[in-house]
């Protein structure tokens, strides 16, 4: 807790609760990253492959080498082919807004939270030159931006205005995605993962597939993993509605176990494919899942 | 201890127990639910339906159903029946009774006396037992003779010793006094019995607290028919200065009673008969004399007059002194400056003012023969003659001192020191304490105007331990006093020659010298009979220092006080003649002391009791015995149905352990599981 009377500091902008108070998602993810990042090791570039950015005219002097002969075949004009300098990296962020996403205890929800997350993972990996892509999936893909180097406000504009769907596993879109998964990249997946964790992990499996570096966080409230109610309610499921009488202090022990089996297998299985995964706690700071990422991200530059 | 219910039907709320049961079971399904992201894990765990009604805090629940138990039974109103009264309770039913019985004088007419005791027996044998009782005899001042008590033996017999008393009647004081008893009881029934003639001279209207709340007053009037009676409301001496011998002429009054007729008044001296006459007139006066008094220091007298219903207020003792003159030595230079002061002593009433003037220097002997030595205007003499004087002043003597032209200074033992002449032409009377005897008779409002007077020159006077009970409008002492040893020394600090000042001329001169006189002489004028119950204050100038007298009684009775210099105090509890004498055999009789019964309980006219029932805030009887039927009944009923307020309490009880453990459960859950939302 700052003490009251100080301007605030980078670190502060880490907790959710303060993020929570910022409209602005843009402003939100660069004040994030600037602040995360104030203090580190700024990363050196990474790659040198070009990518295509666009046609210009022949001018004396120009290497004819890269004129464009398919185009001179159509068109009977010399043109340039110019690319631009491209990172090694494709993130596409698959970020769940099913409705048990939209679940607070305290003042942030999973699914803000992972709105946050989301937006200074695209920030962070539009500094380092990363093209960014966002999947937003309920019980199947809602909205596909595929990754580029532009599509950063684009990005952010979609985890900014996203309406929270319906219910739903979390393999099912995983399934939609590793098919639509074009080359191999980052895939990044914000969840809380309310599945079986073999249909998770099979659907992780075809991801992997493609060859895409997974990394998951696992978003859960820390309603959900301590379960402190007291008085005996009927529990309403938000994505079904179904209801369930409860006695939460009989119940409370066994819950808390299969929340940690559940946790664990999802470790486990995610491990066994070469899946990094990070459980993140709402109530607790964004920065222990950027430091996940950032070692996830270093990582990849050194085995690339 | 068998129970009943005043209100049965509140028993039904006793089906409310089942509303904890019912709110438990129900509980769940009322509330909101609890929105939860997934019931996957929830669903994965055996439901069990009998653990959702099964009761987890049974003290909790019992706490409720007992609170709910309770309150059902306090609106029921259980109370104990009649039969299962305890003893304490029927305790509680007994009275407390207080007899207050007249012993005034006036009690002693006809069988008046005989007749109170008599109601007084009856109602101790009306009582029942476990009553509580108490017996004051008051006439001017109430006392408890017994109890409060519930032995009847112990009363009676402080009944039978009880005689009438010759003082005179105060209801008020003693209605007081039992009212104060009552209001202290603990018993609900309460009852006072005044027994008396209801005499009318014994109630003035006075203001008392009403009785409490459902005392029974009951009166009893004793007075019977009316009686005729007569006694002697004053008697006055006249010193006889006709023959020239001690003596003094008497003069007495009847009180007016329309019943008697003719009455004939007869005069003893010393308890011989010296000479009879009716009384005359309109205020049936008798005059008598003179009579002579010899050398004796005081004469008994007694004027009778006998008949009429009440005997002890035939006889009116007083006692006859002989006329003692205040001699007054008056010292001036010859030049007849003290004409004032001498013309204005030389008139005088009662007591009698003898004044006889020298021209200084004064001579020791002439000390012998005076009370007061007046110095106008002249110096006081040293050497033996000024030794003299001073004894004088230490014996109790009185000393005036007049500062004037001729007086520049005081002697030394005086302890004063005069000034020197101050002149002004605006000087008056300033500060003056009318509360000092000298001013006294001026003490009235607007009585004695010494603002009027002008002075215009004085000497100046200062002194240790130097009284200033005048002072001119500068705050100089114009009338100072110092005591010196029993005596009083006094100094003017102007001439009264009518040069210095005009006080000679005003009103308040003639008033103030006398007064300056009798109060250096210390004159005091003694009433020549008291009434029974007062405290009379005999001053034994005759004996020299610490002496013991003896005190012989009406009855006989001797007692010995030690004189030391102080005036005796006598209390007067009968009715006749108190010789004071000196303490050997053969003593001689030093004075003589009379007292009287009351004058006023002569009148034995009675007034309506339901005055002073009236008075007292008490209803009638009749009302007043069912007001104390309903008062106890509905108190013993109020005692009986007190359960409630018991059950009431308990209830309070049950709600507060339930707070308290309801409290520490959920304080419990609370450690149990780390706070939400903290980060």
């Amino acid at each position: 807790m700052r003490p009251t009377g100080q301007e605030p500091t980078a670190s502060d902008f880490l907790d959710p609760a303060v993020l929570a108070t910022i409209g602005n998602l843009e402003l939100l993810a660069r004040t994030v990253v600037d602040g995360f990042l104030h203090g580190l090791h700024r990363s050196s570039r990474l790659g040198l492959s070009m990518e295509f950015a666009e046609h210009r005219p022949y001018m004396p002097g120009d290497d004819i080498r890269r004129i464009d002969w398919r185009l001179y075949g159509r068109t009977d004009r010399y043109y340039l082919k110019t690319y631009e300098a491209e990172t090694n990296a494709r993130v596409t962020i698959l970020l769940d807004v099913s409705r048990s996403m939209t679940y607070a205890s305290g003042a942030v929800s999973k699914l803000d939270y992972g709105r946050y997350l989301a937006a200074c993972l695209a920030w962070f990996s539009a500094r380092q030159r990363d093209r960014i892509g966002l999947v937003l999936f309920d019980g199947e893909v809602r909205e596909w931006i595929p990754p580029s180097t532009r599509h950063l406000r684009m990005v952010l504009h979609a985890i900014d205005r996203l309406v929270p769907g319906g219910g739903g596993g979390v393999a099912g879109p995983l399934t939609q995605v590793a098919e639509r998964l074009g080359r191999r990249g980052l895939v990044v997946i914000i969840s809380d993962f309310y599945d079986e964790p073999d249909r998770v992990r099979d659907a992780i499996g075809l991801v992997r597939a493609t060859g895409a570096d997974v990394l998951a966080f696992h978003l859960l409230d820390p309603a959900e993993l301590e379960f402190p109610f007291e008085s005996a309610s009927a529990f309403e499921d938000l994505e079904t509605g179904d209801r369930l009488p409860v006695v939460p202090e009989d119940l409370r022990a066994r819950y808390r176990e299969l929340v940690r089996d559940h946790v664990g297998r999802l470790e486990r299985d995610f491990g066994a494919n070469r899946v990094d995964y990070a459980l993140c706690d709402t109530s607790r700071p964004l920065d222990y899942a950027l430091y996940t990422y950032l070692a996830r991200r270093q990582e990849l530059s050194r085995t690339r | 201890m068998p129970l009943a219910f005043l209100v049965p039907l509140f028993l039904a709320g006793l089906t409310a127990l089942a509303i904890p049961l019912v709110v438990h079971l129900r509980h769940r399904e009322r509330k909101d639910p609890v929105r939860f992201p997934s019931l996957m894990f929830l669903r994965r765990i055996p439901f069990r339906e009998a653990r959702r009604q099964q009761i987890h805090h049974w003290p909790l629940f019992l706490l409720r159903l007992l609170a709910v138990a309770l309150l059902a039974l306090a609106f029921a109103r259980p109370f104990v029946p009649e039969g299962g009264a305890t003893a304490a309770g029927a305790d509680a039913n007994r009275r407390e009774v207080v007899i207050l019985l007249d012993r005034s004088a006036s009690m002693g007419a006809a069988a008046r006396w005989l007749d109170a005791r008599d109601s007084a027996r009856a109602v101790l044998a009306g009582l029942q037992p476990g009553d509580r009782v108490s017996l004051f005899l008051f006439d001017a001042a109430p006392e408890v003779a017994a109890g409060p008590t519930t032995d009847r033996a112990l009363v009676a017999a402080a009944l039978e010793t009880a005689t009438p008393s010759m003082r005179g009647t105060r209801y008020a004081v003693a209605l007081r006094a039992a009212r104060d008893l009552l209001a202290g009881s603990e018993r609900p029934q309460r009852t006072l019995i005044l027994i008396s003639d209801f005499q009318r001279v014994g109630w003035r209207g006075e203001v008392i607290e009403p009785l409490p709340l459902g005392t029974t007053f009951r009166m009893v009037d004793v007075a019977g028919d009316p009686a005729a009676n007569a006694g002697f409301s004053e008697v006055e001496l006249l010193e006889e200065a006709r023959t020239g011998r001690p003596g003094v002429l008497v003069t007495t009054q009847l009180t007016a009673d329309s019943t008697s007729t003719a009455a004939t008044i007869t005069l003893a001296v010393e308890g011989r008969s010296v000479g009879s006459a009716p009384a005359t007139g309109a205020r049936r006066t008798a005059t008598f004399g003179p009579v002579t008094l010899g050398d004796l220091p005081a004469r008994g007298v007694a004027v009778r007059q006998p008949g009429g219903a009440l005997a002890a207020d035939d006889t009116l003792r007083f006692v006859a002194n002989p006329p003692r003159p205040v001699r007054v030595l008056l010292v001036d230079r010859g030049d007849g400056g003290s004409a004032f002061v001498e013309r204005a002593l030389a008139i005088s009433g009662t007591p009698r003012v003898e004044v006889t003037t020298r021209t200084a220097p004064l001579r020791a002997a002439d000390l012998d023969a005076a009370d007061v030595v007046f110095f106008h205007d002249a110096s006081l003499p040293g050497g033996a003659s000024g030794d003299r004087l001073r004894r004088f002043l230490e014996d109790g003597g009185g000393v005036v001192v007049v500062l004037g032209e001729g007086t520049a200074r005081l002697p030394e033992w005086t302890g004063l020191r005069v000034g020197p002449i101050v002149e002004s032409a605006t000087l008056t009377f300033g500060a003056l304490r009318r509360d000092h005897p000298v001013f006294e008779p001026f003490s009235a409002p607007g009585a004695g105007d010494f603002g009027a007077t002008r002075v215009l020159r004085y000497r100046g006077l200062t002194g240790d331990s130097l009284d200033v009970p005048a002072r001119y409008s500068d705050g100089a002492a114009a009338v100072a006093e110092r005591g010196v040893a029993r005596g009083r020394l006094l100094v003017l600090t102007a001439s009264l020659d009518n040069a210095w000042s005009d006080l000679p001329l005003q009103p308040v001169f003639l008033p103030l010298v006398h007064q300056l006189a009798l109060y250096a002489a210390r004159h005091v004028e003694r009433p020549s009979n008291y009434v029974v119950g007062q405290v009379a204050t005999v001053g034994l100038d005759q004996l020299a220092g610490n002496e013991a007298v003896v005190i012989v009684g009406p009855s006989g009775q001797r007692t010995r006080r030690e004189v030391s210099g102080q005036p005796l105090a006598l209390q007067l509890d009968e009715a006749g003649f108190y010789e004071i004498r000196e303490a050997r055999a053969g003593g001689r009789l030093l004075d003589l002391v009379a007292a009287n019964v009351d004058p006023e309980e002569a009148r034995l006219d009675s007034m309506d009791p339901a005055d002073l029932g009236i008075a007292a805030g008490a209803v009638d009887s009749a009302t007043a015995a069912a007001s104390v039927a309903e008062l106890a009944s509905s108190t013993e009923q109020e005692r009986r149905q007190g359960v409630w307020w018991f059950l009431l309490a308990a209830v309070g009880l049950a709600l507060a352990a339930e707070t308290l453990v309801g409290s520490r459960i959920r304080g419990y859950v609370r450690t149990m599981t780390p706070a939400t939302g903290e980060p």
